[in-house]
């Protein structure tokens, strides 16, 4: 069980240290690793779509959640909500894959706090899977060409508009 | 150093006066609130757009809505629901982000009054001005800004004065020969809409390549007929015109000849900074043109500047309306076809415009657009459910890779009315200490019924087109980037707050050239008869300067 722990931890601390050192001074490694399962549940790899991971959908929270732009009601429904989730089912991280989708499942729409957490989670994720690769998800345009999507032209040379 | 003419805002009300006025060697100031954006700076970003990075934070700067809830008006900040009434504050204003349908008025838009008579309840009244008086604008405005399509004889159509437009139609989508041919199965006219977007280059002005991402994007060739690129960017070549980006305006100082003297602006970083010109054009967008009059009180306007009358703020405009939606699938057509990206509906129902007893509007077909986060992130609710995994997958897949949605904007007459307007409030201020604007958006029933009459129009022609999954949201909320009213004009110095030169009436100096103006809107977006208007007033300006400034 540590070392199960200890495994993701490590993993998404080299991600972590690698995108966004201030980042690192806001969040556990224990939330990440929980809302990287999470996500995992919430996108899960399809014949048709890609799974959170390879869209990229921690990397892309890691990389913009403390921009400026970031909503701040987000940001802290985003964290406060994994710290209260991690609290309420602490076993969540040992559980199976299938346990986790049915506790998942279970509590999405059973009440307003865990619909919300959810729902802002899944946004994120929607941002990462169909953003521009320039934020840090939707990994080699995965997202968009699962979707068969027709991109516009040009695509963003710097992030959140910034001039050229 | 005094200006001959500072303008106050760059947008659709503002570029035909800084074109026209600095061609004609006079010295202008522009006082633009937000950055000013180049084309390179614009791209196909939308988590940049989903970000609101071209409009303050609501935190910092809001607006008040206030709404009928039971029994009694109550103000609600902005900051707190999301409604975002700012549009675009970067030079050229929201004009860079507009889809550019560019639909005249017509004829019987400019006395609504005297053809349907007063509406219970209602402050209708015909404009001081007729529709010949403007045609020429328009058309100058097809010409410079530039307007595409093909004119189409239908029983509302208004007269021209050019018999075609000076740019051919853009491209097609596919789907409107589904539109045509169920159009003419119900006896509906095929009206194709005229677009502020050009098919051939002009100047420094590149055709549009069909980007798939044009209306709420900044245009990357050129060819959306913003302020910034039709006339802002041709005005520079005068050397004429000093545009102060990140300039705030918050206070217009008057001397007591009642002139304005000059405008204070705040600097980005809260510095307080003041333009003194012999002539002032405001043209902030109508919310923001009131708050600043009505923020600028002193002792020859104890009320706000050009507001001894009390009609600031009054009979502001939106549209009412509410919109349509049908969704279409290989059954519908061939799934290539319908998954073209870029190519124009443009297609309209303007058969009900007028109707024998009232005022009817119109229905814009549109596809929605492109959006791929906004779209997906509608699609995880299941009525109040939250999808996740799979059926989270499958959904988005099964939607965004084989269907399109077809929506049907409507556009119904905003029925001026004693709840309707723009006030201040010393309870509600901004990040700078000054009163934000609050909107009341009273609406008449009327405005509800006349959406529902074409909303059912719009059912039958998609249920004719064979769309799934069609969807009614009629509403009397208004558009919040649809804004006129607020100082409109007429002959009455009582009753209006401009002259018919748009000039205010207690101002000699004071023009105001956004959709303020307007007393009633009509059934279309207001942008291209804003921009009609402005050309119109620089006329007027042009040819009377003199006497303006020494009166």
């Amino acid at each position: 069980m540590k070392r199960r722990n200890f495994i993701k931890f490590a993993s998404i601390s080299v991600l972590l240290f690698s995108t966004n050192s201030t980042f690192a001074k806001n969040i556990s490694a224990n939330t990440l690793a929980i809302l990287d399962e999470v996500y995992g549940v919430l996108f899960p790899k399809t014949s048709t779509m890609p799974s959170a991971k390879q869209f990229g959908a921690v990397k892309f929270l890691v990389q913009n959640i403390n921009h400026k732009t970031f909503d701040d009601e987000d940001k802290t429904l985003v964290l406060d909500g994994t710290k209260d989730f991690s609290n309420s089912f602490p076993e969540f991280l040992s559980l199976s894959k299938r346990k986790k989708q049915e506790l998942l499942n279970d509590i999405v729409n059973s009440n307003d706090y865990a619909q919300s957490w959810i729902s802002r989670l899944i946004y994120y994720g929607i941002e990462a899977m169909l953003g521009d690769p320039i934020y840090g998800g939707n990994t080699n345009q995965i997202g968009w060409n699962s979707i068969n999507h027709k991109i516009g032209y040009p695509r963003p040379k710097l992030t959140y508009g910034q001039k050229v | 150093m005094t200006y001959d003419v500072c303008v106050i805002g760059s947008g659709a009300g503002a570029g035909p006066i800084i074109y026209e006025l600095s061609k004609k060697g006079l010295k202008v100031c522009v006082l633009e609130k937000g950055e000013a954006f180049k084309r390179d700076d614009f791209s196909k970003d939308e988590i940049a757009l989903r970000r609101d990075i071209y409009t303050p934070s609501l935190k910092d700067e809001y607006h008040t809505i206030e709404e009928f809830m039971d029994n009694k008006w109550e103000k609600f900040p902005t900051y707190e629901t999301g409604w975002n009434f700012w549009n675009g504050s970067l030079l050229g204003g929201s004009s860079n982000f507009m889809s550019g349908f560019f639909y005249r008025l017509k004829p019987k838009d400019f006395k609504l009054y005297s053809t349907y008579g007063k509406i219970k309840g209602s402050n209708i009244v015909d404009w001081p001005i007729s529709y010949e008086d403007m045609e020429k604008y328009y058309d100058k405005t097809e010409k410079i800004v530039g307007v595409s399509g093909e004119i189409i004889q239908y029983k509302h159509a208004e007269p021209r004065s050019s018999k075609n437009f000076p740019f051919k139609a853009l491209d097609e989508h596919p789907i409107t020969k589904l539109i045509d041919k169920s159009s003419k199965e119900l006896g509906f006219s095929i009206v194709k809409t005229p677009r502020a977007i050009i098919s051939n280059s002009l100047k420094h002005r590149s055709a549009c390549y069909y980007s798939n991402y044009c209306g709420s994007y900044g245009c990357s060739s050129g060819a959306k007929g913003s302020s910034r690129e039709a006339l802002i960017i041709p005005a520079l070549e005068t050397s004429n015109v000093t545009i102060v980006p990140k300039a705030f305006v918050i206070k217009l100082n008057t001397s007591k000849d009642k002139k304005i003297k000059s405008a204070v602006y705040l600097t980005k970083e809260g510095t307080k900074k003041k333009i003194e010109a012999k002539l002032f054009v405001l043209a902030a967008q109508a919310v923001e043109t009131s708050r600043l009059l009505l923020n600028s009180k002193d002792e020859n306007f104890p009320n706000g500047v050009a507001n001894n009358s009390g009609n600031v703020g009054k009979n502001f405009l939106s549209s009412s309306g509410g919109i349509l939606s049908g969704k279409f699938d290989e059954k519908s057509m061939d799934l290539k076809e319908l998954l073209t990206p870029g190519l124009f509906v443009n297609r309209a129902v303007k058969d009900f415009y007028f109707t024998k007893d009232f005022k009817g509007g119109m229905l814009e077909m549109v596809f929605e657009h492109a959006n791929a986060i906004r779209r997906s992130n509608m699609l995880k609710w299941e009525g109040s459910n939250l999808l996740i995994g799979k059926a989270l997958q499958d959904k988005l897949h099964n939607t965004l890779a084989k269907t399109k949605t077809l929506n049907l904007e409507i556009f119904a007459d905003w029925t001026p009315n004693d709840n309707s307007f723009i006030s201040v409030d010393e309870k509600y201020k901004d990040k700078y200490g000054i009163p934000v604007a609050n909107i009341r958006i009273g609406t008449l029933k009327h405005d509800l019924e006349v959406s529902n009459f074409l909303a059912k129009k719009g059912v039958k022609l998609l249920e004719q087109m064979g769309a799934k999954d069609i969807h009614n949201d009629v509403s009397a909320l208004p558009s919040q980037n649809l804004q006129a009213g607020g100082c409109r004009f007429g002959n009455d110095s009582k009753t209006s707050v401009l002259n018919k030169y748009c000039q205010a009436h207690e101002v000699s100096n004071l023009f105001v050239t956004d959709g303020s103006f307007m007393p009633t809107g009509g059934s279309v977006p207001y942008t291209f008869t804003i921009y009609a208007n402005s050309f119109r007033v620089a006329d007027f300006i042009k040819e009377n300067y003199k006497s303006i400034i020494s009166s």
